[in-house]
């Protein structure tokens, strides 16, 4: 059977002029880092489920006080300086080694890899 | 940068048929699609966009779409054509529900349109919708490559020069169902066996055309055609593990470990050959034959009386190559043996494509079970010549080699 797990990857925030400034030599080997994850993924018998490039912490915000009055942040937080820049979700067969499935995760931080939780037996 | 070019026609190659189904279904034009997606496509490559990187599906179908509708703008003649898409914000209300869950099934009951002619209509649908090469195609219906080639060519200049405009057909439309029927068909027969190549299944083709199968299910629950082409590929997918041993060589029915079949998909898909074979179409038929061969404990219990009664049905109402050649295959294994079955073979008419190849392979076969070594070898000859297929090529030689002892 398979298993499905959501990537995090945590690095720091990219800016507007560093995507924009990005040469085609740099942009390639992102793309051949990211074909390289997904195509590995695909080896290991599985699939790329879904994945996005979620936008910087200040144009999100956060809430608090649920159940009561919300309170709202907007962002960005000033936690660590590593946020959530996108994720990937995959599903793989249970014997994939999901280790070296993250470890190919593109990143200039870390990834947080987090088992998608099964239904349970009816 | 065609190193990255070739990466993301891999990346986007697994989800195209969706990819292309959501354009076309949005611009209601197979040309308008392709261009726009092409130029999507070319522009994935030098965006800088995160998104294409994480994304690159759903990025270059938000793309095409936006520039189908830009191109659409531009030009007066296409605005008068694509009155709707002038005004269309992108996630819009002209997107139609996908059937039965999937958006490729909407895609080709769309292509098996009665204003093209009906050969073109499955082929049409195999390679603009699902994407299976053209040779695959022409091998697998028996047509020569250079002429499907033309006659894709043409089917798809016809259409843009007759100004035909796909919408959602009415989906009691029965006479579109069986072509859809025969597409998801064919395209299972295409991964079955690759017509070349090291592998001895296309998966993705198989697997596709399961998913196919299933949401036709769902979208026509109480089609008894569509219960029968669904029990006739579970019947068929069940028998998977065992067509080749740990090596890689092929494994015959006769000597497959029955005990490693898929249990769940042979009692899906019995289930699912009784309501296929109550309509008698020939669907039903083809699932009725799948079951006696899954069902069936052993090589030695199978039913090849009953096999060969099917077959004479399917044959009346469906007289093709693929079945001529099972019913005598199934004939010789019976009490006429295969001389009798040799003498059918003799009597049929010239084929082509896969089932002429098939023809030697089991010309040879017979041959060989008839005690006529030197004719049976000679005939393996015939066939290894005509097989691009390197599993079925060593087993064709391996053959050659224990018959000519």
């Amino acid at each position: 059977m398979s298993k499905q797990y959501v990537i995090l990857i945590r690095e720091p925030e990219w800016s507007a002029e560093q995507v924009a400034e990005t040469d085609e030599a740099a942009w390639a080997a992102m793309w051949a880092q990211h074909n390289a994850f997904s195509a590995a993924v695909a080896a290991a018998g599985g699939k790329v489920v879904g994945g996005e490039a979620l936008e910087p912490p200040a144009a999100g915000f956060r809430v608090d006080g649920y159940g009561g009055s919300p309170v709202f942040t907007d962002g960005p937080f000033g936690e660590t300086k590593e946020i959530v820049s996108g994720f990937y979700e995959i599903e793989v067969p249970d014997d994939a080694d999901v280790r070296a499935l993250a470890a190919l995760c593109p990143t200039d931080g870390w990834v947080e890899v987090y088992p998608v939780m099964d239904l349970p037996e009816q | 940068m065609s190193d990255a070019a070739a990466e993301l026609a891999e990346v986007v190659r697994g989800q195209w048929s969706r990819i292309f189904s959501a354009v076309v279904r949005y611009t209601g034009s197979v040309e308008l699609a392709e261009d726009s997606l092409q130029e999507a496509l070319a522009r994935a490559l030098v965006a800088r966009d995160r998104q294409v990187l994480l994304n690159p599906a759903a990025w270059v179908t938000t793309v095409a779409k936006r520039i189908a509708v830009d191109t659409v703008r531009r030009d007066v003649a296409l605005r008068e054509r694509f009155p709707l898409l002038v005004s269309a914000p992108l996630g819009e209300a002209i997107e139609l529900e996908a059937p039965g869950g999937d958006d490729r099934l909407g895609m080709l009951l769309l292509a098996c349109s009665p204003e093209l002619a009906p050969e073109t209509r499955v082929a049409l649908a195999l390679r603009f919708v699902l994407g299976a090469p053209t040779d695959a195609i022409a091998d697998a219906m028996l047509v020569d490559h250079r002429a499907m080639s033309a006659r894709l060519t043409r089917a798809k200049r016809r259409i843009e020069s007759s100004g035909i405009r796909f919408e959602l057909p009415d989906v009691a439309d029965r006479g579109r169902l069986d072509d859809v029927l025969s597409t998801v068909s064919v395209l299972y027969t295409i991964g079955h066996t690759a017509s070349r190549g090291s592998e001895l299944r296309t998966e993705r083709s198989a697997q596709v055309a399961i998913e196919l199968a299933r949401a036709l299910r769902r979208a026509y629950p109480d089609d008894v055609e569509v219960a029968g082409l669904l029990g006739m590929l579970l019947l068929t997918e069940a028998r998977t593990a065992t067509r080749q041993d740990d090596s890689g060589t092929l494994v015959t029915l006769e000597h497959a470990d029955r005990t490693k079949w898929n249990a769940a998909l042979i009692s899906e898909g019995l289930g699912l050959a009784v309501v296929g074979l109550g309509g008698g179409g020939r669907f039903g038929l083809q699932a009725g034959l799948a079951g006696l061969h899954s069902a069936a404990p052993s090589w030695e219990s199978t039913d090849w009386n009953e096999i060969v009664r099917l077959y004479d049905a399917l044959i009346r109402l469906w007289p093709s190559p693929a079945a001529l050649l099972a019913r005598a295959v199934a004939s010789s294994f019976g009490p006429a043996g295969p001389d009798a079955a040799l003498r059918q073979l003799d009597a049929m008419p010239q084929m082509a494509g896969a089932a002429h190849r098939q023809s030697l392979a089991v010309r040879a076969d017979l041959l060989r079970r008839a005690n006529r070594p030197l004719e049976a070898g000679a005939a393996y000859l015939a066939a290894m010549s005509l097989e691009h297929n390197e599993t079925v090529r060593g087993y064709l030689t391996e053959r050659i080699r224990t018959t000519d002892r």
